[in-house]
């Protein structure tokens, strides 16, 4: 097993560090030697089918549940034997509602204040932030038990933050919001980020994690099946050849075949007919996207757009991961 | 198969795959074997071992049967309230009928077939002599026409109840309190015949006699009395088996004609507080701000036990009903001061003990309800300490009950030490004494135990506490230092209890 940092050396230490998690329970082998890293002030999504040990991992990670094997740290104090230093410094919202709804959103919030041990003044400002940043100010009032999903949801994300915690966990923020709502969440979670959080999110919306997300760990079957940054996975470049998209204001023979006689080119795919977008499969060593962009203009092409192609989450989730549940 | 048939069966069947009800059987054989090996060694000395024995199992049958009642069929339809899945059960082609009877009555054959295998046990009671098999059998008949009554009196609460804990409180109100209605209806013809309106109401006055015969008809404590005296050859079943099966019916069809009614909507049984504006004077009753030194017990306090409005007619009833028992004690001819003291001090701690098993089954209970342990597992406080802060918390509702057994104890002692000791009242506070720390202790036990059933159990925790506290009594009793090692017993348990209470908090955290 690596050495790992320790808080000792903060700057350096990532948000969490997790080296070969194993997790049983009765019946079956929940991790199967989970280990990945999460950069501070980042977002990392979480994904992997249901069973896949996605939530046993965020309860290691929120001290719930002890490892029973390998190391797990969260800025570099052990979750096992350093349990109220990584209490403080995270913020962990679980997969289903979890609040007093005989309270107001500022008792309850306050409650979780005082719990945390800040004082009435710092209260006061902390939550008076939280409650402007989840846009729920005008709700403080209001009793829980009144609040739509969406807005209890956010209320949620208020209480993981009353304590002003480096790390937060999220378990499937965004189940059962409608649209807006998850945009919304979205939105705030993007803030977070600036705000310099590191978010760690568990969910199963694969397209708004790949625009949401600095880096992703996809976990199967209890094993990780990739962990790095989601720019590496939804890159549909494959090694040497690179896989980019050409969208002109219409289809343009010409430009088309200059291209295709271009060294290194493998490939130009022709366009559908309503949408003019060629695709371009070249060698990397030989070709550069610059000498493309002046071989198309060149030829007289007006281009629209010139991207790196890109495979959706689904895609990459789907080719990681195996069919079937598991059992 | 029948949609009637097929709830009646998956009812059955999840209470056949049930640990709880082998252990019931196992209990309940097991007091049973105990009084029998009390009768055999006083054979000697008893001319009816074989009915002191019978009298024994018979009373801790009526105490299974009305914790069933209170607990095991109280939450027949509740369960499926709580649990979200009356609305499936409603969307299938069950109609409310077939949903009671399915429900009810699975619970209702499995505490028969419960009752029916202590027959043989309770049969020995022959060989030991003194009672005849007729006596043994209308016993059992008596008690099972009862079990049908409380079942379905149980099913009626539980139909209208949105909770558990409420249906479970309506039973036990009407349990205990059919006994004074019986009274009251029966007093109520002579009062009204001295009321200057007696002319008005005399055609009504039948009615309440008439209610308060069938009251005491359907009493089993009435009819097992006539059964058990000495030579009984009367019928195995008389007025009061008819009479509770005829309410029984009268019950179970007023829960059929509410069902639709209490459980036409959605499950939601979270009924939203009242919160007072700001500037109204109600406001002064509201909780106010969270504390920081202990923010778990300033939650309890104001969400789970009612806040200064519960504490405020806690002090107003309890200090109301001390001051009339006093005064009215103390000034009747025949009374004294010192009695009435006894009275208040006896009333308060009731008052106490009751709160107390009461803070037991809810103090964990409503955390797992709500889904907010993890949330309070998180905190940066171990979970031995967080549940500290909620007994802090629980502490502070107890104040009232406490203060007044104080000032009861306070007032027992002081009237004592001005007594002129003619009547042996030393004696009578050393004894007074003894017992409320038996009480205490038996109650701080209780309240442990139904703690830590609430976090086993979806159902009838306090009743089952209150069963095996009942059950460890009885036992103590058959020795004589039971009474002297049984709080011992219980404060060195309460120990052991709390910390398996705290892993078991962990467990439960990491599992929801």
């Amino acid at each position: 097993m690596n050495e790992l940092p320790n808080a000792n050396d903060p700057a350096r230490t990532p948000a969490i560090q997790i080296d070969g998690l194993l997790h049983r329970y009765k019946t079956h082998q929940a991790l199967n030697g989970v280990s990945f890293t999460v950069q501070r002030q980042s977002i990392h999504g979480f994904v992997g089918p249901n069973g896949a040990g996605k939530t046993t991992t965020l309860k290691v990670l929120a001290t719930l549940l002890p490892p029973q094997h390998g190391l797990v740290r969260v800025f570099g104090y052990d979750v096992k034997r350093q349990r109220t230093e990584v209490r403080r410094k995270i913020g962990f919202m679980p997969d289903h509602f979890s609040m007093y709804r005989q309270m107001t959103v500022f008792e309850y919030l306050d409650f979780f204040g005082a719990a945390y041990g800040l004082p009435q003044d710092r209260r006061d400002r902390i939550i008076g932030d939280i409650l402007d940043l989840t846009d729920m100010s005008g709700r403080k009032n209001d009793l829980i038990h009144g609040l739509s999903r969406g807005m209890q949801q956010r209320v949620s994300l208020a209480r993981v933050l009353v304590h002003d915690p480096d790390l937060l966990l999220l378990d499937e923020p965004a189940s059962g919001l409608d649209p807006r709502a998850r945009i919304e969440l979205m939105d705030i979670l993007e803030e977070l980020r600036r705000m310099g959080k590191t978010i760690f999110i568990s969910s199963h919306i694969l397209s708004e994690l790949a625009t949401l997300c600095d880096s992703c760990t996809i976990l199967d079957r209890g094993s990780v099946k990739y962990s790095g940054p989601m720019q590496d996975l939804i890159s549909a470049s494959d090694g040497p050849q690179a896989q980019y998209h050409l969208t002109l204001r219409a289809a343009h023979q010409a430009a088309a075949t200059a291209l295709a006689g271009l060294p290194g080119m493998d490939q130009v795919i022709p366009p559908l007919p309503n949408q003019p977008r060629y695709t371009l499969l070249f060698d990397r060593a030989q070709l550069s996207p610059n000498a493309i962009l002046q071989a198309a203009l060149a030829a007289g092409a007006e281009i629209v757009s010139f991207s790196e192609a890109q495979r959706h989450l689904n895609e990459a989730f789907m080719d990681l991961t195996e069919p079937g549940v598991r059992t | 198969m029948s949609p009637l048939f097929a709830l009646f069966t998956r009812s059955l069947r999840e209470l056949l795959r049930s640990k709880m009800s082998y252990w019931v059987l196992v209990a309940m054989v097991g007091v049973i074997f105990i009084f029998l090996l009390g009768a055999q060694a006083d054979a000697a000395n008893s001319t009816a071992p074989g009915l002191s024995f019978l009298l024994n199992s018979l009373f801790v049958e009526l105490a299974f049967v009305t914790l069933a009642a209170v607990s095991y069929f109280a939450t027949a339809i509740t369960e499926e309230k709580e649990e979200g899945t009356l609305g499936l059960l409603r969307m299938t082609n069950l109609d409310p009928l077939a949903i009671l009877l399915g429900k009810s009555t699975s619970r209702l054959t499995a505490a028969l077939l419960l009752l029916a295998a202590t027959i043989p046990f309770t049969l020995l009671a022959i060989t030991l002599g003194g009672v005849s098999a007729r006596q043994i059998f209308a016993s059992y008949l008596c008690i099972g026409a009862y079990l049908v009554l409380l079942a379905n009196v149980a099913l009626l609460a539980s139909v209208v109840s949105p909770r558990g804990a409420y249906s479970t409180l309506i039973t036990t109100g009407i349990v205990l309190g059919t006994p004074s209605l019986a009274g009251l209806l029966g007093a109520l013809p002579s009062w009204f015949a001295k009321a200057p309106f007696a002319e008005r109401i005399v055609g009504f006055t039948p009615i309440f006699t008439h209610a308060a015969e069938v009251l005491q008809q359907v009493n089993p404590f009435r009819r097992l009395g006539a059964i058990l005296t000495t030579g009984f050859s009367g019928s195995l079943v008389d007025s009061q088996f008819w009479w509770s099966l005829l309410l029984a019916l009268g019950f179970l069809g007023v829960s059929w004609l509410l069902f639709d009614l209490a459980t036409g909507d959605a499950p939601n049984w979270t009924t939203p507080r009242l919160t007072p504006a700001p500037a109204s004077r109600w406001a002064r009753f509201g909780p106010g701000r969270a504390q920081l030194v202990s923010a778990p017990a300033w939650k309890d306090f104001h969400f789970l036990y009612g806040g200064w409005l519960a504490h405020w007619t806690k002090w107003i009833l309890y200090s109301g009903l001390a001051v009339l028992i006093w005064t009215t004690g103390s000034l009747s001819s025949g009374g004294s001061f010192i009695a009435a003291s006894q009275s208040v001090f006896w009333l308060m701690t009731g008052f106490f003990c009751l709160e107390i098993c009461l803070i037991g089954g809810r103090i964990l209970r409503s955390e797992l309800r709500e889904g907010t342990l993890d949330g309070l597992a998180t905190l940066p406080l171990s979970m031995n300490h967080v549940a500290l802060m909620k007994l802090n918390g629980a502490r502070r509702s107890l104040g009232p009950a406490m203060t007044m057994v104080i000032v009861a104890a306070v007032a027992v002692v002081f009237s004592t030490i001005v007594s002129d000791h003619s009547s042996g009242e030393g004696f009578i506070l050393f004894i007074t004494l003894f017992m409320f720390g038996y009480v205490t202790s038996q109650a701080w036990l209780l309240a442990h135990l139904a703690a830590y059933f609430s976090l086993r159990l979806s159902w009838g925790a306090l009743p089952i506490a209150i069963a095996i506290v009942l059950l460890a009594n009885i036992v103590g009793m058959f020795f004589c230092l039971g009474f002297f090692v049984l709080p011992i017993v219980a404060f060195t348990y309460v120990s052991h209890l709390r910390t398996t209470i705290y892993q078991r908090l962990e467990e439960m955290a990491a599992s929801t």
